[in-house]
């Protein structure tokens, strides 16, 4: 692969971590807030 | 009881905190600009002139169209998830690389958090901009000049920047607009907290504690001068840059 080309991938590649980090971010913090919230949701079904 | 006159806006303007606002602002505008300018350009370069698959480019473009849209409330509370003090990647380098970014003196709550948090909207819209005078560059020039001779800084120095530049400041221009006048993301990142013009011009006009209307309009009426000015710049820098395309 030329050096060029190596170049472009790797301009690419951060460009594309740098937007998609936030959005699995995100994605990460609803499914935790999601499993932190579960325990409380069983016991006041239970209650 | 007589009511009490309200300050004049005008004279309230030249009020330190408010000089502070607008150079604060402006520092954000410049530096989203530039930053978000250059990185733009460089992805821009590499999926369009770099020799990758054509579905790369459509990818990112597709990509970049959602992505300079993606502000406001949304965007800050992605990046709260991201880089905030539990953020998912200061937690990863804490635990794994034992490298705690708020130690060494970052903050997402400031100036450079809020920048990269601009970047986020402006680097794509530079993609998007840029990508047609990209496509503008012919791969003739690039041959004939290397036939001649030229390195590749010669061919970006002498042939590729003249061509490029009036594009590449007249989106920068643009990209300074657009974070100038970005409200919701500063607003929710910071809270308020740091001094910028839209945030004080929100609290005038909403009436949160502060409320002067006519100092709202004041400021707006400041940040359509220095919008305007701006224009004035880029039509300067544009018929310099022009002369090496006559």
């Amino acid at each position: 692969m030329t050096q060029q080309r190596l170049g472009a991938w790797l301009a690419v590649i951060l460009g594309t971590t740098y937007f998609l980090v936030p959005l699995y971010a995100t994605l990460h913090f609803s499914r935790q807030a999601k499993r932190d919230l579960e325990p409380a949701r069983l016991s006041e079904c239970a209650g | 009881m007589r009511k009490a006159a309200s300050p004049s806006p005008t004279s309230s303007l030249f009020q330190p905190f408010i000089l502070d606002a607008y150079w604060l602002t402006i520092r954000v505008s410049l530096v989203t600009a530039v930053g978000g300018g250059i990185f733009g350009f460089l992805v821009a370069y590499a999926a369009i002139l770099g020799g990758l698959p054509r579905g790369v480019r459509t990818a990112l473009t597709t990509f970049s169209g959602v992505a300079s849209n993606f502000a406001g409330i949304p965007l800050a509370f992605a990046f709260i998830a991201t880089l905030g003090r539990v953020g998912m990647v200061t937690v990863l380098l804490r635990d794994v690389f034992g490298l705690n970014i708020y130690d060494r003196g970052f903050n997402l709550y400031s100036f450079w958090g809020l920048s990269l948090t601009y970047m986020y909207f402006q680097f794509p819209l530079m993609v998007l901009i840029i990508s047609p005078a990209l496509d503008g560059l012919r791969r003739e020039w690039r041959e004939a000049a290397s036939n001649l001779g030229a390195s590749n800084v010669q061919y970006w120095r002498y042939v590729a920047l003249p061509i490029l530049l009036p594009s590449l400041l007249g989106t920068m221009i643009l990209l300074f607009g657009n974070a100038f006048g970005a409200y919701a993301t500063a607003y929710g990142l910071t809270g308020g907290s740091l001094n910028l013009i839209p945030i004080l011009i929100g609290q005038q006009v909403r009436g949160d504690v502060l409320h002067n209307p006519g100092l709202g309009y004041a400021l707006a009426l400041g940040m359509v001068v220095i919008t305007g000015l701006s224009n004035v710049v880029y039509l300067v820098l544009r018929s310099r840059a022009e002369k090496w395309l006559k």
